[in-house]
């Protein structure tokens, strides 16, 4: 059988020589822009016939070598050309040539460079083409790189690392990150520059790298330009915060800043590659933010100026910028903090000195007696509802910056919440639980009439607002069940729906255990309403009606529940003496009516009759005299007395017009204890409006010695009179009402603290100091915050009582609960 | 009901056989292929190549492939637009065609081929027969009067056309050669210089089905009088790294030690040193590649 003898392909046909000669020339065809005339069959066949003799080898690096030259002579020489000496120059020094000049002749270079690039690119994926199957085959067998990346390489070193005339030793690439930075600083100088063009030249230096390996972090845009660039920026940067610090003001760094950022980010986008962008970001965030943020806030027009002059714009780029660099905000926060604490403090201070100043007035004129103290507790009243108004209005204030400027930042509303507590329940003001109550009080009698429900609502939300920052809610419970009280027997609330919706707020707030006695307080009220009616209706079945009935209404209140003991505004000697009062005959007969009728309803509990709290009308007939105006009718007036102011009336009733009764008399008469019998004759004696009856001799003070007599010419303007009885409203406490105060809250807290210990040591059994104290401590933490010295003595009393005892054989201190 | 994958296959063969759309000649000697780039260049990066760069072939929208095997190329070019080639399902029809095409198909392999080589023109050949079926109008169009053939691939779609019932069998589903080739023919070397050409223009798919094509002839057609061409084809034609047909024949050699008893497979042997020092290697016990 014959041999049949593939065509072509077997044995030595095929003169590598030849063939080669025929493929360098096409290359050069190709190199010159004449491809059109070649076959590509015709080089693909050349090249793979040659590989498949065996002499891949041999071709690739005739190939790499014919690259090599072509780039070492032609394109070298090409770009070499466009070397003028305005490009060198500025390479040198600056300032011998224009910076349009150097923009010229920048731009004539990288013109140059994308061109010879771009060229080589082309031709070289043209020839990678024809060369395929030595890529293929050969390469791949011999792990060599391809000859398109093998020629992207010889670009690098032939063209990049080429010399240039430049004095300074710079090779082509130097030149080039040179040329390229020097564009971008004067476009950061506000020049218009080629962005296009420089993003060709850059865009090559991302597709070349330093070996042959092409990994990433290789690439020459990272090895060489990029960090030339960071470190340029760098410098660059430190210098403009350096000059704006010296030369602008908070704001218009901060705009700056935020610009060049801004800025950045845009020219990894148009100019630079955008694997940049962070890292450029870093540094202008490093420079213009970092290492200067504390510098740009503590400036003379920097957060203090921005918050006093409610600059929010400004605000919000120095917590964009403050938070760029660090999470935590820690620079705003800071200053922002100190300043609602000074702020706070001017407020507290203010508060202070307006209620100081006149009471330190009173005390100076007179040994602070009556009406003087009174007047000075006004103002104090005026000053509590002025610092609440206040502390709100700062709120207000930074709540606007916070949602404005801060972007509603979570971690700076604590902060603001932590500075706000802070000055509130600074050490240097003990007022707030009460300002606070009294803010309440005063909208309860009087700040809340003609106002719509939802002015009210907000109102009452501002007073939940305080409360929110107060520590020691158990002083302010104090307080509120004290104003609360004198509101609900006095009948000053505006309205009692409004008292229910504030306590309904606060138990949402501060929960149930706060609010049940206050609740109670209201109970007792509705039930007095009810025993009264049911009183008065109990009375009318009795008999005919009696013109001159009394008519009776009665409070009845729990003890516990009530603070009685703050309503007389004495001390507690005079508790004993309180329901010794005699009653007259007429008032004495309905008190007894009224116990059997309550005991009929409620056997076996006592009643306690605090006349120091009632009040009463009385109906009071002045005869014909001769009055100053020279008339003489008869006059009639209803009078509004306290309840002893009654008392003591009435005894001037039996009393012969002409006849007197001195101090002494009225006291024996109706055992009213010493002080409340001479405020009550003080306001019906020696208060000018309602002088019922004249005292001699006249003066302010009571004597024992004084006499007193009917005023048969008394007048009034009106039909009803009230006679008010001193220190009557809910007013700030004077210095030794709340010693007094805080010494019963106190007491108050001892016992709490005593039952905290006792609840968890019943629990744990045993138990480290140290833990005992923090479980105790956060245990009341709702309530209020104890001195960690009370918390010990609690424990050593609780020890001396036997309910817990020391561990002797731990190594710490510890306890152990007695069942 | 055709299944989507036949649906697809007969719309391609349909495009190949009408040359509708076609954007592309591949010219080999006086045969000419109205291809389509996207088609053509999605598959073989030598194609590719040719269309993206601003070569001769991109200008004029031809290549020339006469320095190729025709039969080769006839081949390939079936395998891109049917995913297979020398497919005998439609022999019984289209034997009235090649046998009227047999006396211009023979007289233009004559003048390329050596003589010795066997003949095409008496092979039943569907593929061959569909394609003159489509050229059939102009059959002897010159490479350089592309055009014509452009404007009349389309009306020369014969009305029944023998594609359309070619694709009831899945394509996609593993060649079923035992039933798709012609079992009295072995085709040894057809299918070892379709190895090379899609070894040479990167077909991949192409490779492995010839080679899998030459493995199952191979075992039917051992005594085959094509045996030794065929080594020779399988030892000249690709790179010495290239094992894909290498090893199938050395380890046919090994099962049959017999064969190197054969006059012709001798010559064979003593002319084709890449064959001779493999086997010397084999019977040495040595591993047959010196890696």
């Amino acid at each position: 059988m014959p041999l049949f003898r593939p065509q072509g392909l077997h044995g030595d046909d095929i003169d590598f020589e030849n063939t080669w000669s025929i493929i360098a020339s096409a290359f050069k065809e190709i190199h010159t822009k004449n491809a059109s005339r070649l076959s590509y069959e015709e080089l693909y066949r050349h090249a793979y016939r040659i590989v498949l003799k065996k002499k891949g080898e041999e071709l690739y690096n005739r190939v790499h070598q014919f690259e090599q030259d072509w780039l070492g002579h032609e394109v070298r020489g090409s770009i070499l050309s466009l070397f003028s000496p305005n490009l060198l120059a500025d390479a040198q020094s600056l300032g011998s040539t224009t910076a349009n000049e150097r923009r010229v002749a920048g731009e004539r270079f990288l013109k140059g460079l994308k061109q010879a690039w771009g060229d080589h690119q082309v031709c070289m994926s043209m020839l990678a083409d024809v060369l395929m199957y030595m890529d293929r085959v050969y390469c791949q067998d011999n792990r060599r790189p391809s000859i398109y990346n093998a020629a992207m390489v010889l670009f690098q070193k032939e063209i990049l690392q080429s010399a240039t005339s430049d004095v300074a030793g710079r090779v082509v690439l130097g030149l080039l990150n040179h040329v390229i930075l020097d564009q971008i600083q004067m476009e950061r100088d506000g020049d218009v520059i080629d962005k296009h063009l420089i993003k060709s030249c850059v865009y090559m230096l991302g597709d070349l790298y330093e070996d042959e390996l092409e990994s990433d972090d290789q690439r020459l845009y990272t090895t060489s330009f990029e960090r030339e660039y960071l470190e340029t920026s760098r410098g660059f940067y430190r210098g403009e915060a350096e000059l704006l610090l010296r030369d602008s003001d908070a704001g218009a760094y901060c705009k700056q800043a935020r610009r060049r950022i801004y800025e950045e980010e845009e020219r990894c986008k148009s100019t630079l590659l955008e694997v940049t962008m962070p890292k450029i970001q870093k540094v202008v965030e490093d420079e213009l933010i970092k290492n200067r943020i504390r510098e740009v806030v503590d400036m003379e027009s920097g957060v203090r100026f921005m918050i006093d002059n409610d600059r929010l714009t400004e605000l919000n780029l120095v917590y964009d910028l403050n938070s760029r660099v660090d999470d935590k905000k820690d620079e705003v926060t800071r200053a922002v903090q100190k300043r609602i604490v000074a702020m706070g403090a001017d407020v507290n201070n203010a508060a202070l000195a307006a209620s100081q100043a006149p009471a330190a007035a009173a005390e100076a004129g007179d040994k602070a007696k009556g009406p003087a103290q009174d007047k000075g507790l006004n103002q104090q009243t005026v000053a509590a509802i002025k610092w609440v108004e206040d502390v709100l209005e700062l709120k207000d204030k930074f709540d606007r910056i916070w949602s404005e400027s801060f972007q509603s930042d979570i971690l700076l509303q604590s902060a603001l919440t932590r500075s706000f507590a802070d000055f509130i329940n600074s050490s240097a003001f003990p007022r707030s639980s009460e300002y606070i109550s009294l803010f309440i009080d005063e909208n309860m009698k009087k700040g809340i009439k003609g106002k719509t429900e939802m002015e009210i609502d907000m109102v009452l939300d501002k007073a939940i607002t305080l409360l929110r920052y107060i520590q020691d809610k158990d002083l302010f419970e104090r307080y509120y069940k004290k104003h609360l009280c004198r509101r609900l027997l006095m009948n000053k609330s505006v309205s009692n729906e409004v008292e229910k919706q504030m306590i309904s707020k606060m138990k949402i707030e501060l929960g149930n255990n706060f609010t049940v006695k206050l609740e109670a307080m209201f109970k007792d009220m509705a039930i007095s309403e009810e025993l009264t009616a049911g009183f008065k209706t109990h009375v009318e079945g009795l008999g005919e009606k009696d013109p001159k009935r009394i008519e009776l209404g009665i409070n009845v209140l729990t003890s516990m529940t009530w603070p009685l003991e703050t309503m007389g505004g004495a001390g507690d000697d005079d508790e004993g003496r309180r329901s010794k009062c005699n009653f007259p005959p007429s008032i004495d007969r309905i008190k007894r009516g009224f116990e059997k009728y309550y005991n009929q309803k409620h056997s076996g509990r006592q009643l306690t009759w605090l006349a120091n709290m009632g009040s009463a009308d009385v109906k009071a007939v002045f005869p014909k005299v001769q009055q100053r105006d020279g008339s003489t009718k008869e006059r009639r007036h209803d009078l509004n007395v306290s309840t002893y102011g009654m008392v003591i009336l009435l005894l001037f009733n039996e009393l012969p017009a002409e006849e007197n009764l001195t101090f002494e008399e009225i006291q024996a008469q109706t055992n009213i204890p010493q002080n409340d019998l001479i405020r009550n004759l003080q306001s019906l004696a020696v208060a000018p409006k309602t002088r019922i009856l004249i005292k001699e001799p006249m003066s302010k003070d009571v004597k024992p010695t004084d006499r007193f007599s009917f005023n048969e010419g008394f007048t009034g303007k009106f039909v009803k009179i009230k006679v008010g009885v001193v220190s009557s409203g809910n007013k700030v406490e004077s210095d030794r009402e709340r010693r007094e105060t805080e010494k019963k809250n106190d007491a108050s807290r001892e016992y709490q603290i005593e039952a905290a210990v006792v609840r968890i040591m019943k629990q744990r059994k045993e138990l480290l100091h140290q833990q005992l104290v923090m479980e105790t401590l956060s245990q009341l933490a709702g309530k209020f915050k104890p001195e960690v010295n009370m918390i010990k003595k609690r424990i050593e009393n609780l020890i001396e009582r036997e309910y817990l005892e020391r561990i002797d054989t731990a190594e710490m201190d510890s306890y152990r609960y007695l069942a | 009901m055709e299944s989507p994958n036949a649906e697809l296959m007969s719309a391609l063969a349909s495009l190949f056989e009408s040359g509708k759309y076609s954007d592309l000649t591949i010219v080999c000697g006086a045969k000419s292929y109205s291809v389509h780039r996207a088609l053509i260049c999605s598959r073989s990066e030598f194609f590719e190549g040719a269309c993206r760069n601003p070569f001769r072939e991109s200008e004029t929208g031809v290549i020339d492939l006469t320095e190729d095997d025709p039969e080769a190329v006839e081949h390939m070019v079936s395998y891109l637009y049917h995913l297979d080639y020398l497919r005998n399902s439609i022999s019984r029809r289209s034997s009235r065609r090649s046998s009227q095409l047999s006396s211009p198909l023979s007289r233009r392999f004559s003048t390329q081929q050596k003589p010795k080589k066997f003949n095409l023109a008496m092979v039943e050949d569907p593929l061959l027969a569909t394609a003159y079926a489509a050229n059939m109008s102009t059959p002897m169009t010159p490479p350089d009067d592309q055009t014509n053939q452009f404007d009349t691939g389309g009306t020369s779609k014969l009305p029944d056309s023998p594609m359309a019932d070619q694709f009831m069998e899945d394509p996609f589903e593993s060649v079923n050669i035992e039933t798709s080739v012609d079992v009295e023919k072995p085709y040894l070397v057809t299918h070892a210089k379709v190895y090379a050409i899609a070894e040479k223009y990167g077909i991949s798919g192409l490779k492995s089905l010839a080679r899998k094509k030459f493995a199952h002839q191979l075992e039917l057609h051992l005594d085959s009088a094509e045996f030794p061409e065929a080594c020779q084809e399988a030892y000249e034609t690709t790179i010495d790294t290239d094992r894909g047909l290498r090893d199938i024949l050395i380890q046919t050699f090994r099962a049959h030690r017999d064969l190197t008893l054969r006059k012709d497979v001798e010559l064979a042997v003593r002319d084709t040193p890449g064959l001779a020092f493999e086997l010397f290697r084999m019977a040495s016990g040595l591993p047959v590649t010196s890696l």
